[in-house]
């Protein structure tokens, strides 16, 4: 959708210097350019319990007196490469495949000379805190004392809300009565195929049409890729909505039969 | 200036004779300057933006450049791209294909709304090698600014270093993130398949 941005951004915005970066966030990655997490997303993490690997790079002595929870400690001292090849060492190869590493230090420039010499050691999944130590701690986020952990440990957990498309099809074939399944996609998009029987609410318009949905139900989002069901599924978080969850998948991916050709024709569309 | 105040004398002539609606139809554009890159102009056709907010059980206001034209619709509308007048979102691109009736808003024949949007001009987009020799400089420094056009939860979990969060489906909440200089270098980012 950024294309329309780019439009909205010249014809209605007058600006005149306006480019898209139309690789995207999924390839930025490939070139060893890191990808900054921000100190809510741990936050997140550390709340809701998903899996995560935290190497703190500071000396032992300063991560031991104050360090965020489940760090461990490999201080990337006068020679990364040697520091960093202990912890290449501690990784699994299945680690250093799936999990997902965050880098924290003082300062952000060795959380990327850390993050860097990862990646070209093979470490897939690897991100910078961004802001580093100080970032956290000015958000007044918990510290811990003396309780860094010694060995690495990681088992993938879904996103908060996030169901698969195993656990999504199985939804659809065969629906409960306090479920509801809502299309967010566009209309040039549902038009050609979907649940039939879903509702329709493109993301664009939900900020306004939340109210269509009942509280007391429980909601599932889909879209084409994941990001707009998640997106949405944030917007009915902050509006009070409790059971909802966004199917993390891209719909290339569903079964075949799950999308139906010109089921919106079923809709209760009124103009 | 000059043809705007020809354009209104013109206006008051023929509203005393014709009619005060079908005047104004004619004096107004019809089709904004991005759409009429790839799009003519065609007498009762516009093609314009949904103003925010205009979206009404019976009507909405479609905007091209600094003109307005409301429009009325109903179950006679014919729809092209879209079931349902509820999902026109703001800003989004429409043509309608309309009825001038009297001096009230247009009566929408035909509706189609925009769902593909391209690039004709390869100068509109930039290379991730291009955005990593930009972030040598500060963004203050280079003058540019970096958006990601995801949604909030994407963003916190991983984002590319200096980007603003400025997801595209949200934009009306988040557009006082825009740069005051209009000169400014924009570079958005979505998704992408990698």
């Amino acid at each position: 959708m950024s294309p329309h941005f780019a439009r909205l951004a010249k014809e209605v915005y007058g600006y005149k210097n306006v480019k898209y970066m139309v690789e995207g966030h999924m390839t930025w990655e490939a070139g060893i350019n890191p990808y900054y997490t921000e100190p809510e997303f741990l936050k997140m993490a550390i709340d809701e319990g998903l899996s995560y690997v935290l190497i703190d790079l500071r000396t032992q002595e300063k991560a031991r007196q104050a360090h965020i929870r489940g760090a461990v400690n490999y201080p990337l001292g006068r020679d990364p490469l040697t520091s960093m090849k202990k912890l290449d060492k501690a990784l699994t190869s299945d680690q250093k495949k799936s999990a997902r590493i965050i880098y924290y230090s003082d300062n952000i420039d060795e959380a990327i000379q850390a993050h860097k010499i990862m990646r070209i050691n093979g470490t897939e999944n690897g991100y910078i805190l961004n802001g580093g130590f100080e970032a956290w701690k000015s958000r007044g986020y918990p510290l811990e004392r003396n309780k860094l952990k010694t060995e690495i440990s990681y088992s993938w957990t879904p996103l908060p809300g996030a169901l698969s498309i195993p656990e999504y099809e199985k939804l659809v074939v065969n629906r409960p009565a306090d479920t509801i399944i809502v299309d967010v996609r566009s209309p040039g998009e549902y038009m050609k195929s979907m649940v039939s029987g879903a509702l329709t609410i493109p993301i664009d318009t939900l900020e306004k049409r939340w109210t269509e949905l009942p509280k007391e139900k429980k909601i599932v989002l889909q879209c084409e890729a994941g990001n707009r069901a998640l997106m949405a599924w944030r917007v009915l978080k902050d509006r009070g909505f409790k059971d909802i969850r966004w199917v993390d998948g891209h719909i290339s991916k569903f079964s075949k039969g799950i999308l139906q050709e010109g089921a919106y024709k079923n809709l209760n569309a009124k103009l | 200036m000059r043809s705007r105040l020809l354009k209104a004398a013109v206006f008051i002539l023929v509203a005393t004779f014709i009619g005060a609606g079908a005047a104004l139809a004619d004096m107004k554009n019809r089709i904004g300057a991005i759409c009429a890159e790839c799009h003519k102009d065609e007498a009762n056709t516009i093609r314009g933006l949904i103003k925010s907010g205009s979206q009404k059980d019976d009507s909405f206001i479609v905007k091209v450049g600094k003109d307005e034209w409301n429009v009325r619709y109903d179950k006679g509308s014919k729809l092209n791209k879209l079931a349902t007048v509820r999902d026109l979102a703001d800003e989004k691109a429409v043509k309608v294909r309309f009825r001038a009736e009297g001096d009230g808003p247009v009566y929408a024949e035909e509706m189609s709304y925009k769902s593909n949007y391209g690039f004709k001009d390869p100068s509109d987009i930039i290379t991730i090698s291009e955005v990593v020799e930009l972030l040598k400089k500060s963004p203050k420094n280079g003058n540019y600014v970096i958006f990601d056009s995801r949604g909030y939860d994407n963003y916190i979990e991983g984002h590319l270093p200096e980007a603003i969060l400025l997801p595209n489906y949200q934009f009306q909440a988040f557009k006082d993130r825009m740069p005051a200089d209009k000169n400014t270098l924009i570079i958005s980012y979505c998704r992408g398949y990698g």
